[in-house]
């Protein structure tokens, strides 16, 4: 990088930062911005700028919103009986593209992984518990990836929650929709014999 | 398999190198440093997609170039005399990406735990001795490498059981492991539903390798007294089982399913505050080992040299042939300076 005047070695540097983005495509990348005319730049820069200080988290569910509350939290026509507890902001995005649940949300921002020095204190449990214990809540679905981590964040979650007596289920494991049942493997099978439902 | 022609690309001390190999037993023969290993350390990179020195892929680039590339043409069907089913199986390695690509008929293959049913390979060399003398975990690295090949589900069992042990120490480890003791029993009643899945696995196979292997030894040593096969497990109502008899009177471990994972749970949450003093986890299918012994005395301690390189032998042809019954593909057996 030594090969580039300041300002350029700088551009890749800091492209570098970004997650999945190796030295190549950073160069790739600053070389691209540097052909940009200087108002495209420009709004380049101010679009991260303007969302790094518009958007925060939603001291409610934890959502990236640029209001406080976001505007699910403020949805009088979704359900605030039902939470639905995600890992991230992403999932949430996820599930509404679904347009199949009319629940509210909690992002926990993370998933129970000790080995990455993330312990429950690190996650937006607290948060989880106060919002039942002010009550109103019935059903908390646990939508929490299904990687070991996730499994772990959802059973410490299902065991923490069960002394609160509202209704705590998990979003099924099971087979890939088109998937041919030959070719899955034990574990799944067997997960999805555990999740089976009445038809 | 019949591994057909072989080619070598800064591998090792090759910079470039073809070699074709004939359908049946095929010798490299040559003084010492002139590479035989290297060449059979390229033939077990495409069964395992790793080295068998356990060195890792950047020591075996010649020099310094950018990386080095194996690519074979293997034939399946031996019955094929022209050999038209040929595939070509292409490992690829780079420096700077770090990047190992493995190629079958030019598609990437997304595991390399693949590798084991596309070009079974089976390794004898005297470096193999640990798997004897060795620790424990040359053992279960043994059964465990097996297993993985012939049920693609206890890999992911396995690898998950893994996962959550290695979480559960790091727990132990940190200060706030005390407090919590929801997260703990969390991580313990995973590790005992997919320990005894591992234990199921294990107890289902062991009387398939004791019978093989028993026999082999019988060939290859030529003793009178009867080889037998121990588990030893690190849970106290299976401590040490016997598969010493024959399948008809195997354990059913099906039927106990059940009540191996509450012994693994209780005994784990028993010994909860040992394992937070020494900060790892300790028992479980990760802690136990199998034991051989003749005529009542331990091969691994008291065993002669003769006797320990039998085994050995007798575990590798068994391997062989435990493959070749599973997946229907004869295995590649390397025998590095047996004589
Ligand atoms: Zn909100």
């Amino acid at each position: 990088m030594t090969y580039y005047v300041g300002p350029v070695a700088n551009l890749i540097r800091e492209l570098h930062k970004l997650p999945g983005i190796g030295p190549k495509s950073a160069q790739r990348l600053a070389f691209f911005i540097l052909q940009l005319p200087v108002a495209e730049a420009q709004r380049l820069a101010e679009a991260i700028l303007v969302a790094r200080e518009k958007i925060s988290y939603c001291s409610i569910c934890g959502n990236l919103t640029d209001q406080d509350p976001c505007s699910i939290c403020r949805d009088e026509a979704r359900n605030p009986a039902l939470i639905c507890v995600v890992e991230q902001a992403r999932d949430v995005i996820a599930i509404e593209k679904t347009r199949n649940y009319r629940g509210r949300y909690h992002v926990l921002q993370g998933a129970l992984s000790p080995m990455d020095g993330i312990g429950p204190e690190k996650l937006r449990i607290t948060e989880l518990i106060d919002r039942i214990q002010n009550g109103g809540v019935q059903e908390v679905i646990l939508g929490t990836n299904l990687n070991p981590e996730g499994d772990v964040t959802a059973m410490y979650l299902a065991k923490l929650l069960k002394p609160s007596g509202v209704r705590v289920t998990r979003l099924a494991h099971g087979l890939p929709v088109g998937g041919d049942l030959e070719y899955a493997d034990e574990l799944t099978l067997s997960k999805s014999l555990e999740g089976r439902r009445e038809m | 398999m019949l591994l057909k022609n072989l080619e070598l690309y800064h591998f090792r001390n090759y910079s470039e190198q073809e070699i074709t190999c004939s359908p049946s037993i095929n010798i490299f023969w040559g003084t010492n440093a002139q590479g035989k290993s290297n060449l059979l350390e390229a033939i077990y990179y495409l069964g395992y997609g790793r080295s068998y020195r356990q060195v890792p892929d950047d020591q075996v680039i010649q020099w310094d170039y950018p990386g080095w590339r194996i690519n074979a043409q293997i034939v399946n069907n031996l019955m094929d005399p022209i050999y038209q089913s040929c595939d070509s199986l292409d490992i690829v390695y780079s420096r700077e990406t770090k990047k190992k690509t493995i190629r079958l008929n030019q598609h990437n293959l997304s595991k390399i735990s693949n590798l084991g049913t596309i070009f079974p390979v089976v390794l004898f060399s005297p470096d193999d001795l640990p798997l004897v003398k060795g620790s424990p975990g040359e053992r279960r690295y043994f059964l465990d490498s097996l297993l993985n090949r012939i049920y693609p589900s206890y890999y992911k069992v396995n690898q998950r059981y893994q996962r959550n042990l290695t979480q559960r120490n790091h727990h132990l480890r940190s200060s706030k492991a005390g407090n919590n003791k929801y997260l703990l029993e969390t991580y313990d009643q995973e590790l005992s539903e997919l320990g005894a899945r591992i234990l199921q696995f294990r107890f289902e196979f062991l009387p398939m390798l004791s019978k093989y292997v028993k026999n082999f030894y019988r060939e290859i040593a030529g003793e009178k007294a009867e080889l037998s096969l121990l588990y030893l497990s690190s849970l106290p109502s299976t401590a040490q089982i016997e598969f010493n008899y024959g399948p008809d009177k195997t354990v059913k471990a099906v039927d106990y399913y059940s009540s191996l994972v509450s012994n693994f749970y209780t005994t784990l949450g028993r010994l909860r505050n040992t394992d937070r003093q020494r900060g790892f986890t300790s028992i479980g299918p990760h802690r136990d080992d199998l034991v051989f012994r003749l005529a009542n005395k331990n091969l691994r301690q008291f065993g002669s040299q003769g006797q320990q390189r039998s085994l050995v032998l007798a575990l590798r042809l068994s391997e062989l042939v435990i493959l070749e019954n599973y997946i229907a593909r004869r295995p590649v057996l390397i025998l590095d300076d047996v004589f």
